[in-house]
């Protein structure tokens, strides 16, 4: 099959002001104390202003495993060499691949603050939750696709892959074109708050699988 | 017949999907079309003719992905691409009546400031593409599926600067009815028919049912030729295949009606085939045809809409200038780009439209400058700016990178200037301000400054530039220096408006020059100009008595709609109001301590230990204002204050949002103290110089930033390279600044090769450096094995480093 949008409703995402609060450091702090509590109210408000910007745009493609070995996989004539990833995908004859983005505007958002270091950490935080949000949607849509839960997602840049092959998955993708997300020169992605993964099928339900 | 006269005459039938057809005969998901030209050019030359049988009159050469950033031999694919495209015509014996042309697609990469590639590299790589294809006499290029302003513009500049070829150009519009960088259609409209362009339009991401309001909102302001290529609908997944859920002929009646609405060029793009070419060539047969009638609009835009002049008054706000302002000359002088961002951004939020940026200081290299602050402004307000220069290279630097239409601050009646900015105007598009000032100065009759406005508007249409795009400052001049110059002005903007149905724009505080009360006389003129038609004012929007006076006019001059802006914004203007909210300010954040003992100086220290900035500024203030000695708050009220943080937070008995509250507020009382330091400005960085970088590979960088912060806090200056950081780039920085420390962050275990190698980097080239490093990913082990100095594990532990090692 080819690379597919992956329509994403706004309205439907929710980002938890939990997530913010840990992104932002929160979790150990005396959560009484005047300033946590400002704290808290401060990254209530980044994430409102998150909410109000993001422009979730997601895509994917569904593909078999090519080829593996025990420390590599083959996808789309990709070739991901990661020991851990070849053995969370075990159990699947096929994968999705996926990228998620929140979209430029939380990055112009995030940079606006550059004149407050809370807030530009806070506005952080908050746009770091919303493409987790958006990951657990993309998630949630595929594993429905494929009528069964997925392997744990796995991105470039952990467990030993390296983010080289990001250009290679933003292509399958058509992610340039489909959400808008490009590559860098250090394989980075922009919008900066943008995610790609990939979720091993297994072939029988229950067979999934997770990292650790 | 060329493409241009043809599309004068007849309406012209783009092809379709080229992905979609490839894939159904083989084409592999990753696997370049564009490849196919030279490997299969028959399969390519086969998909060609079906859609020109199909009724095609405009053939895209196979090269939307034949960029030199993605294949070495692309000019190679361009050239056989091309003439794959001619031997379909031929071979479909429509030679004559079809067209080829040179199809370019997005580079793949981001511009920046929202990405990292470089504005001219853009416009070099696209440039490739061009020349490439020029030998080969394509005969028009189209630019396409572009969904961001500023790559556009960057193709379109390639496109007209390498070749001579008409240029039409396709924007995708998500289903918000912007590009995902955020541009409106009307934002598109402006910056492309100032660019020239030979046609417009829209492909692509929407069904053709959601792109009719769209095409609706652009046909009412173009007077461009109108291109749309959709999609068969939207695409979804059916046993494992893609399909898209508008079929031939619901597409076809979509593309009547678009017909109706007057759109010239149409096609389809992905999931359509020649199949849906023939029915909604077939469908449109009896729609009648002609070009879009020409427009009288004015707009200017950014990058993400479009303001229109002649409806109500525009407000340009005036304070990115030097003229008369210390504390902006040594923003300037200081390379302090944030001051200058943030008066923008004030501005923005006290309602201005537009943005004027001056920065022309005789002692700084004023087009970098420019360049510098133009990119730096449109990264973090959307508001159209007015490029404000008497500098020829400082304008075209602005005017190149700028991502929309802005206005152009100016042409006189002088041929010399003319000469210089006419023709940059021409290329770049924008709207010009022309000032009434003559060879021999400023006239002091109406009839004078009329003339020259005439004039003005004469010569810019011998450069092609239509009246709509000129706008008239007939200047206001000090009523002080002369009685009547107030009428004067006045009779002037009621002349251009009445009779010659122009724009025009005044430096309105110009007037009270050399009086007091300045803003009492502002305001008072600001609704005289109003009344007599003054399409924009040039004022400082954080003037109450102006703003008042500019709210008030468009209320009663029905301009303000329901009252909206009024009731919006009114309530800024209430000085009681805002008084009141001071000591509400202070009165929510009580302290035991302070009501027993108002010792100022102690009253700042807990302001910062408690986190609260407003309250720490306003102290500072105080303090200052009552003469204490700057060196001696620092001494004994801020660095006290952050030490009791740092300590409790080491101690942990405080966490990361007290560390990062106390050191924001610190920062607040800092900036007030310096702001007041004579000549002095920088003496708190006597902490000495560290470099701080997130490693190249790793984009992760909240925790470089909060160490950046608290460093900062405790006198040290911070350059902060950013993320994604080249070792050579730091090794660089260290030399520069001379900087003894460095300070390295990396989160994933993939980039932690990169940070070995800047710590080798930094050993052989800048010896005796030391270098500290943190991160999800390190530890005191890992640290030591990559031969680091120190591993910090928090930002109190990285200041206490340096305190060691600096201090």
């Amino acid at each position: 099959m080819t690379a597919t949008t992956l329509l994403i409703e706004k309205e439907n995402i929710e980002i938890p002001l939990k997530d913010v609060l840990i992104f932002a450091g929160y979790r150990t702090c005396d959560k009484d104390s005047p300033v946590s509590k400002e704290y808290k109210t401060r990254a209530g408000d980044a994430l409102s202003k998150i909410k109000q910007v993001f422009t979730p745009k997601a895509c994917f493609i569904r593909s078999d495993i090519e080829k593996r070995g025990e420390d590599f996989v083959e996808i789309l004539g990709m070739r991901l060499e990661s020991k851990p990833l070849s053995e969370l995908l075990s159990p699947c004859k096929e994968v999705f691949l996926f990228a998620v983005t929140a979209g430029p505007f939380v990055d112009r958002e995030i940079s606006k603050m550059r004149f407050s270091p809370v807030d530009e950490i806070l506005y952080d935080a908050a746009g770091s939750a919303a493409a987790e949000a958006l990951c657990d949607e993309a998630e949630r849509q595929l594993s429905s696709l494929a009528g069964k839960k997925l392997c744990q997602r796995f991105s470039p840049g952990y467990s030993g892959l390296s983010i080289d092959c990001q250009g290679d998955f933003l292509r399958l993708l058509e992610a340039g074109k489909r959400a808008g997300i490009c590559l860098t020169k250090g394989n980075m992605m922009a919008p900066l708050k943008s995610v790609t993964a990939i979720l091993g099928i297994p072939e029988r339900e229950g067979e999934e699988r997770t990292l650790y | 017949m060329n493409i241009l006269d043809a599309i004068k005459e007849r309406r012209l039938f783009c092809d379709g999907g080229t992905g979609t057809y490839l894939q159904a005969r083989g084409l592999k998901p990753g696997e370049p079309p564009d490849l196919w030209n030279l490997s299969k050019p028959d399969e390519i030359i086969g998909m060609h003719k079906a859609y020109l049988v199909a009724g095609s009159d405009i053939i895209a050469a196979n090269t939307f992905s034949a960029s030199p950033l993605r294949f070495e031999n692309y000019e190679e694919i361009i050239a056989a691409a091309i003439k794959n495209a001619r031997l379909a015509i031929e071979e479909a014996g429509k030679e004559g009546e079809a067209f080829v042309v040179l199809d370019i697609g997005p580079s793949g990469r981001m511009l920046e400031p929202l990405g990292d590639f470089p504005f001219e590299e853009a416009v070099e790589t696209f440039a490739k593409i061009v020349r490439a294809a020029v030998p080969y006499s394509p005969d028009a290029i189209l630019i396409e599926t572009m969904n961001d302003s500023l790559e556009t513009k960057a193709a379109v500049l390639a496109a007209k600067e390498n070749s001579s070829l008409p240029v039409f150009v396709t924007n995708v519009y998500d289903e918000n009815g912007t590009l995902m960088t955020g541009a409106s259609p009307e934002a598109m409209v402006a910056m492309l028919e100032g660019l020239s362009v030979d046609a417009l339009g829209m492909n692509c991401s929407l069904g053709p049912k959601q792109m009719i309001p769209l095409v609706e909102r652009i046909m009412k302001i173009t007077s461009t030729p109108v291109i749309v290529n959709p999609n068969a609908g939207l695409p979804r997944t059916e046993d494992g295949k893609t399909v898209y859920d508008v079929g031939e002929d619901e597409f076809a009646s979509c593309m009547k009606e678009m017909a109706s609405l007057g759109v010239n060029i149409m096609g389809g793009c992905c999931g359509t085939t020649p199949e849906y070419i023939r029915k909604e060539r077939e469908a449109v047969s009896d729609v009648p045809y002609s070009l879009p009638a020409k427009k009288d609009i004015t707009m200017v835009s950014s990058f993400t809409h479009a303001v229109f002049f002649g409806e109500r008054t525009i407000l340009i706000g005036e304070r990115i200038n030097p003229t008369g302002k210390k504390r902006f000359k040594q923003a300037l002088l200081t390379h302090d780009i944030n001051y200058i961002l943030e008066e923008g951004l004030s501005q923005q939020k006290a309602g201005a439209d537009i943005l004027d940026v001056n920065v022309g200081l005789p002692e700084i290299d004023e087009p970098s400058m420019m360049k510098e602050v133009v990119s730096e402004l449109q990264a973090i307000s959307d508001l159209p700016l007015q490029i404000d220069t008497g500098d020829e290279k400082a304008l075209e630097n602005a005017l190149r990178i700028y991502n929309g239409k802005p206005m152009i601050n100016s042409v006189n009646g002088r041929k010399e200037i003319q000469d210089k900015v006419f023709p940059l105007a021409k290329k770049y598009g924008g709207l010009i301000v022309g000032l009434t000032i003559g060879e021999s100065g400023v006239p002091e009759t109406v009839e004078e400054r009329f003339e020259i406005a005439r004039k003005i508007y004469e010569r810019a249409a011998e450069y092609g530039i239509e009246k709509k795009n000129i706008i008239i400052d007939p200047l206001a001049m000090a009523v002080s220096a002369n009685d009547g110059s107030g009428l004067v002005t006045l009779e002037t903007v009621r002349r251009i408006h009445d009779e010659l149905h122009g724009l025009t724009s005044l430096g309105v505080s110009n007037i009270s020059f050399g009086l007091p009360e300045r803003s009492t006389l502002n305001s008072a003129f600001l609704l005289m100009t109003m009344t007599a038609g003054l399409s924009a004012a040039i004022m400082n929007p954080f003037s109450a008595d102006m703003m008042r006076a500019f709210l008030s006019f468009n209320v009663l001059s029905g301009k303000d709609k329901n009252c909206a802006g009024f009731l919006e914004r009114i309530g800024d203007y209430q000085i009681e109001a805002s008084e009141q909210k001071v000591i509400k300010d202070s009165e929510s954040h009580p302290s035991k301590e302070e009501t027993k003992d108002d010792d100022p100086v102690f009253a700042l220290s807990s302001a910062i230990e408690r986190g609260l900035k407003e309250r720490a500024a306003d102290i500072a203030k105080r303090l200052i204002s009552e003469g204490t000695d700057p060196i001696l708050i620092v001494n004994n009220a801020v660095i006290p204050a952050l030490n009791n943080v740092g300590e409790g937070f080491e101690k942990k008995k405080l966490f990361l949002p007290n560390l990062l509250m106390a050191s924001e507020a610190a920062q607040a009382a800092f900036s007030v103290i310096k702001e007041n330091m004579k000549g002095k400005d920088g003496g708190f960085d006597e902490g000495g110089k560290i470099v701080i970088a997130t490693v190249k590979g790793d984009v992760h960088d909240i925790g470089k930033n909060i160490v950046k912060v608290i460093l900062e806090n405790y006198g040290f200056s911070v350059t902060d390279l950013g993320k994604d950081v080249p070792p050579e780039r730091v090794v660089c920085a260290v030399k520069e600044t001379g900087a003894r420390l460095v300070g390295l962050s990396a989160l994933m275990t993939t980039t932690v090769p990169a940070m070995e190698e800047t710590i080798k980097k930094l050993h052989e080239e800048t010896p005796g450096v030391k270098i500290m490093v943190g991160g999800a990913v390190m530890n005191e082990e890992y640290a030591a094995m990559i031969k680091a100095d120190f591993y910090g594990r928090d930002a109190m532990a990285s200041v206490r480093y340096a305190e060691e090692v600096l201090r």
